[in-house]
């Protein structure tokens, strides 16, 4: 209780708290966002291949790396 | 009539207009070759770019200022941008995916216009040669003259879909392309006809 009273205690900790809460849910938001452009990009490529199909299922993949590596910071290092 | 489209495959624009593309569809069948294959003009990604570089310019200034009022440390501060800049390749990202898929495809013997709004919502619409009853180019504005681009309206038969390709380039041409092939379409149409009638078979239904 008095660990939870010190975090609040002053507002640069507040701060960080609320940082580290927006981050966290942010970076998640944009994992799920990630994951579906994935899965449409390779309904789109269904619909209509056009011999770029390599690089933007390659650029998709990044984006979910990317996607994963801020969570992945926003978890751990924030 | 005068052949307009080239026997070669030829791409312009960006991939916005290509003509005899290496391109494969859903719903393709044997023998049906892609002629054209349009997207919107590549002058309309213009605005986004920009978006994309003031939220970069964004970004500095808010490297400036923001430790004038929050003192961060380092993490948050690395964190900040690092979510920003995948924030912006992501928008990048979306408009080149809704630019990229959304294209019309006018084969040997159908027209499909395929849409992906928002990248989440896919729409498929197509329509055989044959049912096309009436063509129209509209191109209006100092950006579609200067760059000739604009919109050709389809209308089908009865009350079946009618087409819409909204901004795309040399819409002149394309009218022109869709009226040859149509043509030949017709002539094709009647040789199997008549080809049946001797044969005295029933002629197979066109999907």
């Amino acid at each position: 209780m008095n660990e939870l009273a010190a975090l609040f205690s002053d507002s640069t900790t507040l701060l960080n708290v609320f940082f580290k809460g927006f981050a966290v849910l942010g970076s998640f938001i944009y994992l799920l966002y990630a994951l579906i452009v994935t899965r449409q990009t390779y309904t789109m490529l269904r619909a209509i291949s056009e011999g770029g199909d390599f690089w933007i299922r390659l650029i998709s993949y990044i984006q979910l790396a990317l996607a994963a590596m801020l969570l992945f910071v926003a978890l751990f290092f924030l | 009539m005068q052949n307009t489209i080239p026997p070669q495959g030829r791409h312009t624009l960006f991939h916005a207009f290509c003509i005899r593309p290496n391109c494969t569809f859903e719903s393709q069948m044997s023998g049906e070759t892609v002629i054209l294959v349009i997207r919107a003009h590549p002058i309309l990604l213009v605005p986004w770019l920009i978006n994309g570089l003031l939220m970069l310019v964004a970004l500095i200034l808010l490297n400036i200022y923001l430790p004038l009022i929050w003192v961060m440390s380092a993490v948050q501060m690395l964190f900040m941008n690092l979510s920003v800049v995948v924030f912006i390749l992501s928008y990048y990202w979306f408009h080149f995916l809704s630019y990229y898929f959304n294209v019309g495809v006018i084969s040997s013997r159908r027209i499909l216009d395929i849409d992906f709004s928002s990248v989440l919502f896919k729409q498929v619409s197509e329509t055989r040669l044959e049912r096309i009853e009436d063509i129209t180019a509209t191109s209006g504005g100092y950006a579609a003259s200067l760059f000739n681009f604009g919109n050709v309206h389809i209308q089908t038969a009865g009350e079946m879909l009618n087409f819409e390709f909204i901004n795309s380039p040399r819409p002149g041409d394309i009218v022109r392309v869709i009226n040859e092939l149509t043509v030949r379409r017709s002539k094709e149409l009647v040789v199997e006809q008549q080809h049946h009638k001797a044969l005295n078979t029933e002629p197979p239904n066109n999907p």
